[in-house]
């Protein structure tokens, strides 16, 4: 029985060890997530809360970190909330959609490689982004654009930054 | 140095001889941006950069989504243009009933996302668009015919992959450009995957038997017939089920999508006998005479009047004969041709690396011609002869033909 508490106890140190920050254990050494914005003041705008100024909203920061373990797939999908947030931000005309495309498309081509083909974190994550009927609103806007232009494709070797 | 000047003139020759072929992707309906950019991204995993002679870029029409009763008007739309098209003398009765079974196709299909109220109303709105002769076209792939156009223009090969409702799209596009008259079929192929379009111009198809969406547009509308089976893999998506790795619908779309893209290969181009006719007699255009009398391989004859642009307008006519493949070697084709009481006619025979000018005045005596392509393992041999009088005995009579 002693020999089990002592098992529980190393895990839990290890645990807390590779973790590195008391907020939560998927951060990696030195992180720290911004708060949680408001939720009003959050879905005011399409772009929201970006207290720590990364490019990435606040609430989907923190949801990225907190349902995602592995440092790969939350560097992954970091880079693609940061993309759909340029997107969402800044697309007014066909040719911020050419403009903004390139990062999306590497984001994608990440999470694909990272995530095994797979596209199931990005439609959650969408989920979690496009949550407001302006948010809503811009996103379908985009997807107008987007079917007026036909746009090629740049593959990179290593599209996660 | 001597390194080098390889490496640089290998660069050379393989920027001299690549061609560019464009892989066009239409998605379905229902589908946001990111996950069509993500089919995207897998039919690249899946056919790399460069095939043979040929460098893949890969470029995506997107088909945007207006959420399910948008898209879904789409649909009833496109199977209207669909039947106007095999049906060119419907009534509005008939069309009305034809938009009455795609109703009821709707709301027998799983999971359409729609209440049997919002069926209706599309239903209407379907009648409301579609009776008094009119016949939908959507503007929405308007700039994908553009962009092909320039780019076949250029030289490039376009390689259409079209999923679900994208097919129609693919078959509204190709349907225009063969109208504009400025795209030859040679440089457009389309293979349509999870296919609800009624017919395939030209390319292939891969259609699973365990596709639920398929089977339930089957059940009331005519759909490009299953043509594969596998057990256990059941779905309508494009990556997880019909691009899935390990699976026999995988292998089938590599092999239908190689296959589809040898058509482009320099290697298939030089296997081929080329007629092509300009400053045809007469202003108005061609008459069937204008064209040669071909024999073909198994000694039948024809008239070359499904010349690439042929039609009652002035243009060039292209006949081009694909007469061996990249694995034929040490394999000769003859191929015999007659002009009977051509007016007037100037053109040329490509055959190999050879090109033979033809101009035959007016009212010129009947014009015959042989020519002979061998392929070995050093590549293609042609000869043409044809000036004028060859034996006439290689072609039958004019008269008893």
């Amino acid at each position: 029985m002693k020999t089990h508490y002592k098992i529980v106890l190393l895990g839990t140190l290890l645990i807390a060890l590779s973790g590195c920050n008391t907020e939560s254990p998927n951060l990696p050494v030195g992180y720290t997530l911004p708060p949680m914005p408001d939720a009003t003041e959050n879905s005011k705008t399409i772009a929201g809360i970006d207290s720590n100024t990364n490019g990435v909203r606040d609430d989907v920061e923190i949801y990225i970190y907190s349902n995602y373990s592995k440092p790969e797939e939350q560097k992954a999908l970091m880079q693609y909330a940061n993309a759909k947030q340029l997107l969402l931000a800044n697309v007014k005309t066909k040719e911020d959609v050419v403009v903004y495309s390139d990062a999306i498309d590497s984001a994608i081509q990440c999470e694909m490689k990272v995530f095994n083909n797979s596209i199931r974190s990005l439609k959650e994550l969408d989920s979690q982004t496009i949550n407001t009927t302006s948010r809503v609103s811009q996103e379908h806007h985009i997807e107008k654009l987007m079917s007026k232009v036909v746009l090629e494709m740049n593959f990179k070797a290593n599209p996660c930054e | 140095m001597r390194i080098a000047t390889t490496i640089y003139s290998l660069i050379l020759a393989t920027s001299l001889f690549a061609q560019e072929t464009k892989v066009f992707h239409i998605n379905g309906i229902l589908t946001s941006y990111t996950e069509a950019k993500a089919n995207l991204v897998q039919i690249n995993s899946i056919l790399g950069t460069t095939y043979k002679d040929q460098n893949l870029t890969y470029v995506l029409a997107y088909n945007q989504t207006d959420g399910a009763i948008s898209d879904i008007l789409d649909v009833y739309n496109q199977k209207v243009a669909e039947y106007r098209r095999g049906n060119p003398m419907a009534t509005d009765l008939q069309i009305v009933i034809f938009v009455s079974n795609i109703t009821a196709a709707l709301l027998h299909l799983p999971s359409t996302a729609l209440t049997p109220a919002e069926v209706q109303t599309l239903e209407i709105d379907s009648i409301k668009k579609n009776i008094g002769g009119s016949v939908y076209t959507d503007a929405d792939s308007e700039h994908i015919r553009t962009t092909i156009e320039t780019n076949t223009t250029v030289g490039n090969n376009i390689f259409v992959v079209a999923h679900s409702q994208g097919t129609m799209y693919a078959n509204i596009v190709y349907d225009k450009l063969m109208e504009d008259n400025k795209t030859a079929t040679d440089k457009i192929k389309m293979l349509s995957v999870a296919d609800v379009a009624a017919y395939m111009p030209n390319g292939d198809w891969l259609s699973s038997f365990l596709d639920p969406v398929i089977a339930g547009v089957k059940l009331f509308f005519s759909v490009a017939d299953y043509n594969l089976f596998e057990a256990n893999n059941t779905g309508h998506s494009l990556i997880d089920t019909y691009l899935k790795e390990g699976t026999t619908l995988l292998e089938t779309f590599i092999v239908k999508s190689h296959t589809l893209l040898d058509s482009f290969t320099k290697d298939t181009q030089n296997g081929i006998i080329k007629f092509t006719f300009y400053e045809m007699a007469g202003e108005n255009g061609y008459s069937k005479q204008d064209l040669p009398l071909i024999k073909a391989a198994n000694g039948s004859l024809m008239w070359a009047t499904n010349a690439m642009n042929y039609s009652t307008k002035k243009n060039d006519a292209i006949y081009t004969f694909n007469l061996l493949k990249n694995s034929d070697t040490n394999k000769t084709f003859t191929l015999d041709w007659m002009f009977i009481d051509v007016n007037a006619t100037q053109g040329r025979i490509e055959c190999g690396n050879v090109i033979k000018e033809i101009n035959i005045a007016r009212m010129a005596t009947n014009h015959y011609g042989q020519a002979i392509l061998t392929k070995s393992a050093n590549g293609y041999d042609c000869t043409i002869d044809g000036t004028t009088a060859r034996t006439p005995t290689l072609m039958p009579n004019a008269s008893g033909f």
